[in-house]
């Protein structure tokens, strides 16, 4: 009996040791911790221009881009094809976890593309459609500025922006949808936390058919990290298409010198995609049907 | 030279004050941050012009009644007129330009920082950035749809000087236009905490005789929800420009 005490108080001695040990280095780290810069708020500073995400990703999240004939066509060095790093960080496999119809539907879309027959099969990047949250934050450079009640995101892209309301209204009626939905942000700690929702089922997640429905919710995590960066979360979620919520996440650097400027990037003003449906019908009328694959990529 | 002692202290005296009257004027820098939309019908004229189906009556908020078209502009415009279902930029959902924009039947949200102003406007979300930091125009030209927007305050007054226009955009659904030679000087002046006088002058020698101006009142969005939301234009008319487009 003594002895099973004195092994408790020994265990408990022990933990406390390890917790004091444990306890202090953290203590040292925290007094020299990263502090980030700040706004007159005191919230993280998280203004100025970003580069927006991993190279490639806009193509496929999970694949990256591209084949080797848009790769001659960009004159892209075989080291700079394919996913340049893993943006699904769970499932730890880097997969979208579609339902099975929906997937079904998705490998359909990779045919589609190759021989468009309507717009639906067209990227909705490539019409120039507001592309939501997340897509906007890895389709190119993006522009934050913080006030009191909104933090404002512009995209270069297509002169795309997001108003996120910070004062903590309600989101909009459900009957309303939009290209890029409806976002409502808070502070956790030092976390800028936006809320998503009221989308459409417009929008691809890539240029890989990865659609969702109008029940998307996406919660966004903006973090300020050392070394000038932003670390980028992004927790979707889709009952109506997805098995369950998944997650991707990458870092954004800061681009740009004090005068730095975004220039107008006009698309919809110059895009035609009348060529490509004809061309997509014509090949569907011959019977030329063929899946969009980056196989070639590792012969 | 000797500087006497006084001369300095009134002289670093006078520094301070000065330094206080500037920075007094920053801190009343007029606030024009939040939801503003013009309510008349200069997106459909901005000349005098009748009732017709789907187009509300509307007096002109041209300063002087007519705009001073050189006489072949007259013709082009009357042309424009005639053409103005299919020609009319907006039917195929471009970006209407400066100052159409605000004339819009749509609202638009401004915000404010040290270095910038941004507009943000409903309609095709189209966005401008006002550079505050005393910066010129790029060189050029440049063809912007929205053009390039440099501003400063005049008192009272945002003066937001724009040039490098595209020579692609109307005035209004009337055939109102101009050339690429275009140069806005929009002047938001607050009158009271729910207005702001918008006047605008237009300058371009390709097509005016001379410079004219017009204005409008500004209003604040009231509703106390109010916020942007989206009008897709080219997506919503997708379907049929991709039959010509």
């Amino acid at each position: 009996m003594q002895k099973k005490i004195w092994q408790k108080i020994n265990r408990v001695g022990a933990i406390g040791m390890i917790a004091l040990l444990g306890a202090m280095p953290v203590e040292l780290y925290a007094q020299q911790a990263w502090e980030p810069p700040r706004t007159v708020d005191g919230h993280p500073d998280l203004q100025g221009y970003w580069d927006g995400g991993p190279a490639n990703a806009s193509h496929s999240i999970e694949d990256g881009c591209c084949d080797v004939v848009h790769a001659r066509m960009q004159s892209r060095t075989p080291d700079r094809l394919g996913l340049l790093e893993p943006l699904i960080i769970d499932p730890p496999d880097g997969r979208i976890p579609y339902q099975e119809w929906a997937e079904v539907k998705r490998t359909q879309l990779l045919y589609d593309m190759e021989t468009p027959t309507e717009l639906g099969h067209i990227d909705p990047e490539d019409r120039c459609l507001l592309l939501g949250a997340p897509r906007s934050n890895y389709r190119g450079d993006l522009e934050i500025r913080q006030t009191k009640d909104f933090i404002v995101i512009l995209y270069e892209w297509a002169h795309a922006y997001r108003v996120i309301p910070m004062d903590g209204r309600a989101h909009v009626g459900e009957t309303i949808s939009m290209y890029n939905g409806d976002s409502r942000g808070r502070w956790e700690g030092d976390t800028l936390v936006v809320e998503a929702r009221n989308f459409n089922d417009q929008v691809w997640l890539d240029s890989h058919g990865s659609f969702y429905s109008d029940k998307l919710r996406v919660v966004e995590r903006w973090e300020l990290v050392e070394g000038d960066a932003i670390r980028y979360e992004a927790t979707i979620e889709d009952p109506n298409v997805f098995t369950r919520p998944w997650t991707l996440a990458f870092t954004m650097g800061r681009i740009g010198g004090d005068d730095y400027e975004f220039f107008e990037e006009a698309c919809w003003e110059g895009v035609t995609n009348k060529h490509r449906l004809a061309a997509g019908r014509l090949a569907v009328e011959a019977g030329e049907r063929q899946l969009h694959t980056h196989e070639e990529e590792s012969q | 030279m000797r500087i006497s002692a006084p001369f300095v202290s009134v002289s670093v005296a006078t520094s301070f004050l000065l330094a206080l009257a500037v920075s007094e004027a920053e801190a009343q820098t007029p606030n024009l941050q939040g939801i503003w939309q013009a309510v008349n019908t200069a997106a459909w004229d901005i000349e005098d012009h009748s009732g017709s189906l789907g187009i509300p009556a509307g007096q002109g908020v041209v300063d002087g009644g007519a705009i001073p078209y050189q006489p072949w502009a007259l013709l082009q415009k009357q042309e424009n007129f005639t053409n103005r279902a299919t020609a009319d930029p907006l039917a195929s959902c471009a970006m209407p330009g400066v100052p159409r924009i605000t004339y819009m039947p749509y609202p638009f949200q401004i915000l404010q920082f040290d270095d910038r102003i941004l507009i943000l406007y409903e309609y095709v979300h189209a966005t401008r950035t006002i550079y505050m930091n005393g910066s010129d125009h790029p060189d050029g030209h440049i063809d912007f749809w929205m053009g390039d927007s440099r501003g400063r305050w005049e008192g009272e007054t945002l003066v937001v000087d724009v040039i490098h226009f595209n020579d692609q955009t109307w005035f209004d659904r009337a055939g109102n236009f101009h050339s690429e030679a275009l140069h806005v000087v929009e002047r938001y002046t607050p009158r009271g905490p729910n207005h702001i006088d918008y006047e605008v002058t237009i300058e371009d020698p390709n097509v005016f005789t001379r410079p004219w101006t017009m204005r409008m009142p500004l209003y604040r969005r009231q509703e106390p929800n109010v916020q942007l939301l989206e009008y897709e234009c080219y997506a919503y008319a997708e379907e049929d420009l991709a039959k010509d487009k």
